[in-house]
């Protein structure tokens, strides 16, 4: 059964059709044809044909479309709406914040010239980021 | 009555209704073109034969003068084409127009013509006449009516 918002999408989705329709034909408007009372003639009635196609074409390839998305295939049914689990990625983020900053601190009271040390911490830290990511999106999207 | 019922008579009745006043139109728009009734009463057509002919278009001016595959006219002076084929059936077509006519041997049909954009128009054959149709072109060169 169709809900009042998808019923204002299904119109929304005709005149979106209609608007194009007209937009690819300019509106039915005939730029080449001269000035003279033959080309006005045949000018008035393509606008208006043009037009009421328009009107045709927008119910049809609007409704085509509409329902084709609203009444689609699904295997899963519907299912809830989950709100993304955030607070996983936050511990992790503040962690490796926390882990560089100290690390960018320590570098105005070090003299120490450790390259391959501080190669490694960062490459650990953006593991430990990326891990963190995958985590998440597991949790996320890879529930039963 | 269900909502589906009358969506469904409502769609046959608004086609039927579109269609009509544009099938109405139409023959009232053909009526004027082909009777020339947008032509101001006080304003005589000037009549000009267009003989088709594989592959070339002939026309002979009120003088008597002959030109192929050109046409020469004022604007904002009223012509009549005086349509007919020496041959097989061809389409007078004068694209910037939108509008053609057919010219089928035996028979004259009159084209009104009144432009009042000057400039060179095309003119095909809009009806297949044979191997050259394709090359069956002309022009109409509408002359500035002070010019």
């Amino acid at each position: 059964m169709l809900k009042p918002k998808d019923i204002a999408a299904w119109i929304f989705t005709m005149v979106i059709m209609a608007l194009i329709f007209l937009w690819i034909g300019d509106f039915g408007n005939l730029g080449y044809l001269a000035q003279s009372p033959i080309s006005a003639y045949v000018g008035n009635l393509w606008r208006l044909m043009y037009i009421s196609a328009s009107g045709v074409f927008g119910v049809f390839m609007g409704s085509l479309i509409f329902f084709s998305i609203r009444f689609r295939y699904t295997e899963v049914q519907e299912q809830q709406v989950r709100k993304a689990d955030v607070s996983k990625m936050v511990l992790p983020l503040i962690l490796v914040s926390g882990i560089g900053l100290a690390y960018a601190i320590s570098q105005y009271f070090s003299d120490v010239l450790a390259y391959q040390f501080n190669l490694g911490l960062l490459v650990g830290l953006m593991i430990l980021l990326f891990s963190s990511l995958i985590f998440v999106i597991y949790k996320e999207y890879f529930r039963d | 009555m269900k909502a589906e019922r009358i969506a469904e008579i409502s769609t046959i009745v608004f086609a039927i209704a579109i269609l009509v006043f544009l099938g109405a139109l139409s023959f009232q728009y053909l009526g004027y073109i082909s009777h020339g009734s947008y032509i101001p009463s006080n304003e005589t057509a000037i009549p000009i034969k267009v003989i088709a002919k594989q592959y070339v278009w002939e026309f002979i001016y009120p003088n008597g003068t002959v030109s192929y595959n050109k046409v020469v006219i004022q604007a904002g002076k009223p012509y009549v084409f005086q349509l007919t084929s020496a041959d097989v059936i061809h389409a007078f077509y004068i694209v910037q127009l939108g509008m053609k006519m057919q010219a089928i041997p035996g028979y004259t049909y009159d084209l009104y013509v009144l432009v009042n954009q000057p400039g060179v128009y095309n003119i095909w054959c809009a009806e297949f006449c044979g191997p050259g149709h394709y090359t069956m072109k002309g022009i109409m060169i509408v002359t500035n009516s002070t010019g």
